[in-house]
């Protein structure tokens, strides 16, 4: 009886690390691919650093398809004039309208950023956790998702595997969308948008950028308004980006690399004293809001003796330009920050 | 010879008392003298008498006072509470987690955060009544002819249970608003300021010196329910009363922490290998002990990575787990 206990037991254990090594060499194989792709796209991007823009998605046009390097790295191509769309991601979904994409599927709409073009689109589910199932069962010929959310990233393989073509993005900063209206008007074929979508907001924002003095050098700080932390955002940040295009300094950057929202001493804020304190807010009445957050600064005796809070430049910034990606109101994204920093540039 | 016996016991827990109480107002001066910004303890010392104008005075009173009172409070409120709890339920794994005071504070909490961000300044207050809210339902539902703890402490985990699976139901529905309550479920001090103070001071105080009162109960209900009331305490009022202090202690910490772990659990635990179980010498010790561990515990989260700092959890769990393991292998009461 023992003997044959201790038998088995090896046998189970030496099929227990066959198959182990087995599905092991599968995932290393997919790694080592992945890898290889995502080193392509690094050469690629050093070697555009010299350039102005660095080609996150590199989108060539071609006859009847368009190529990209998607938010894995990988190099995909989308036939252009897809029927069938489903899209994860309300943000993308804004953008996709706006290119002139219809859609048969979406995600739960959030009632701050409706589509109106899309209400009749079924829906697959939440961003953060669609149905699989569902959008199968859409039968799709295009999936746009992104990266953000874990879940939809491990979709993505999935999707390919049933063949199902799929756009992966991972958006953070202006550039990142002018690359995507190009894009989505080429997959739609709708390239005249490109100029309305995306050069024009380019070139209000760059205009911007350029009228932004450069000597003036004010300090900032961006802060996310919640009841138990002192969250930043530091330069990595979509807002952190904006502050710096317009030539002001954050408090918050240190060599540690960190993500973009870190807790950040409460003393160090007091010794830098910023010039101008930016709250970022999930609330819906950013009216309301701002009336209760500046008397909690202003009641606050650590707030209170802030340079920022005493001269009246803690702003409040709405969540539709400021949370949730401006998409095609970078432009005016820009300017209300410009306004507020430097007022006798631009006038209100 | 047995009375010389238990004299020197008694002398050797009074030190040890001693002992932790120095330590804590130790550790309130590392604290203060500790921080982001370099000041010098001369300047400190100015500060803390004469008020003045110059930052760094700020800095003294408005950031790091408030936030070392805040932490003694809290490491003091909830190692109490954990301490009474695994006295009435006779359990050594009884902590404020048990009575729900974490997953009804934590869920409260984010129904204002989530459902009604204008009202956020309301959440700790949310935060209290959700914790008492959740004792009391738990209390409720282990009701049957008296409440036994073992009921309690199964009533305890099925509602944590339910209320945490409450929690991830709205973080799934909700997921672009999660990012907000990150900070508090995994417990900080980082925005703490005298306001937070003035809302746990009152219940901290009231509960100390309401446990100060009658902690020879918990001794005598420490010795069964049977024993206890035959020499004449009526159980279930007095395990009740000590439910309801032990929930409004934790709960006024949580509402100003967030969801702080390990202290409620650990420290009544490292406090009874120094000083023993005896409620009288044990509940005075606790007070300092929890505070000393919080205090220093903020203190190096703070200054470890200045100006960035991180969850005080994390720096208790991966200081304070290895020395009481440690504490454990030394003494061997277990």
């Amino acid at each position: 009886m023992k003997k044959t206990k201790l038998l088995s037991l090896i046998l189970s254990a030496a099929l227990v690390l066959a198959i182990a090594g087995c599905s092991k060499n599968e995932k290393v194989a997919l790694a080592e691919s992945n890898n290889v792709s995502a080193q392509e796209v690094k050469n690629e991007e050093t070697k555009n650093d010299s350039e102005e823009i660095v080609l996150k998605y590199d989108v060539k046009v071609g006859q009847d398809d368009v190529t990209f390097t998607d938010a894995t790295g990988e190099r995909v191509t989308i036939e252009k004039k897809p029927q069938r769309v489903v899209c994860l991601y309300n943000s993308y979904l804004d953008i996709w309208d706006s290119c002139g994409g219809t859609v048969i599927g979406r995600v739960e709409e959030s009632e701050e950023k409706p589509v109106e073009n899309a209400k009749s689109a079924e829906s697959v589910g939440t961003a953060s956790d669609p149905s699989l199932e569902k959008i199968i069962s859409l039968k799709p010929d295009l999936v746009i998702m992104t990266t953000a959310y874990k879940v939809q990233k491990e979709m993505v393989s999935t999707l390919k595997q049933n063949n199902i073509p799929v756009i992966a993005l991972d958006n953070d900063y202006k550039n990142d969308y002018y690359e995507t209206v190009k894009l989505f008007t080429a997959v739609t074929d709708r390239e005249d948008l490109y100029e309305t979508q995306a050069e024009e907001v380019k070139n209000n924002v760059d205009e911007i950028i350029a009228k932004a003095p450069a000597d003036k050098n004010y300090s900032v700080l961006i802060l996310f308004a919640s009841a138990k932390s002192l969250s930043v955002r530091d330069s990595n940040s979509m807002v952190g980006e904006m502050l710096k295009d317009l030539n002001t300094v954050n408090i918050s950057d240190t060599e540690m690399e960190t993500s973009d929202s870190k807790t950040f001493s409460m003393e160090k804020i007091l010794e830098e004293d910023p010039d101008f304190i930016f709250v970022l807010t999930m609330g819906t009445d950013i009216e309301k809001i701002k009336e209760r957050l500046k008397s909690d600064a202003e009641d606050n005796p650590a707030w209170a003796s802030l340079t920022a809070v005493k001269e009246g430049n803690y702003h409040i910034l709405p969540k539709n330009l400021y949370m949730y990606k401006p998409n095609n109101k970078y432009a005016e994204a820009y300017e209300n920050l410009a306004k507020i920093l430097y007022p006798e540039v631009f006038s209100k | 010879m047995d009375s010389k016996n238990i004299k020197i016991e008694k002398i050797k827990k009074k030190s040890i008392l001693f002992i932790f109480i120095f330590l804590s107002a130790a550790g309130f001066l590392i604290s203060i003298g500790n921080g982001a910004v370099k000041i010098q303890s001369g300047e400190i010392l100015s500060a803390l008498f004469f008020r003045q104008n110059t930052v760094n005075s700020q800095i003294i009173w408005n950031v790091r006072l408030p936030r070392t009172i805040a932490a003694s409070l809290t490491g003091t409120c909830l190692a109490l509470s954990g301490s009474i709890l695994q006295g009435v339920m006779r359990n050594p794994l009884a902590s404020p987690n048990i009575i729900g005071v974490s997953s009804g504070a934590g869920l409260m909490t984010l129904i204002v955060l989530i459902l009604f961000p204008e009202f956020y300044f309301l959440a700790p207050l949310g935060a209290f009544a959700g914790a008492l809210l959740a004792t009391m339902f738990i209390y409720f539902l282990a009701w049957k002819d008296g409440a036994k703890p073992n009921r309690i402490i199964l009533a305890g985990v099925a509602v944590s249970s339910l209320l945490g699976a409450g929690n991830n139901a709205i973080m799934t529905f909700y997921p672009d608003k999660v990012s907000g309550i990150i900070g508090f479920m995994v417990g900080g001090l980082s925005a703490t300021n005298w306001q937070d103070i003035f809302t746990i001071l009152p219940y901290a105080f009231a509960g100390v010196i309401m446990v100060l009162l009658i902690q020879n109960k918990l001794n005598i209900l420490m010795l069964g329910d049977e024993v206890a009331t035959g020499l004449g305490i009526n159980v279930e009022r007095t395990r009740f009363f000590f439910i309801i202090i032990s929930s409004l202690l934790a709960g006024a910490a949580v509402s100003v922490v967030g969801l702080l772990g390990f202290v409620g659990l650990i420290v009544p635990h490292m406090t009874r290998l120094f000083i023993g179980s005896d409620y009288r010498y044990l509940m005075p010790a606790t007070i300092f002990t929890g505070s000393f561990v919080v205090v220093i515990c903020d203190t190096l989260a703070r200054t470890m990575f200045a100006p960035v700092e991180i969850p005080v959890g994390i720096i208790m769990s991966a200081l304070g787990a290895p020395f009481f393991l440690y504490l454990l292998r030394r003494k061997a009461e277990y």
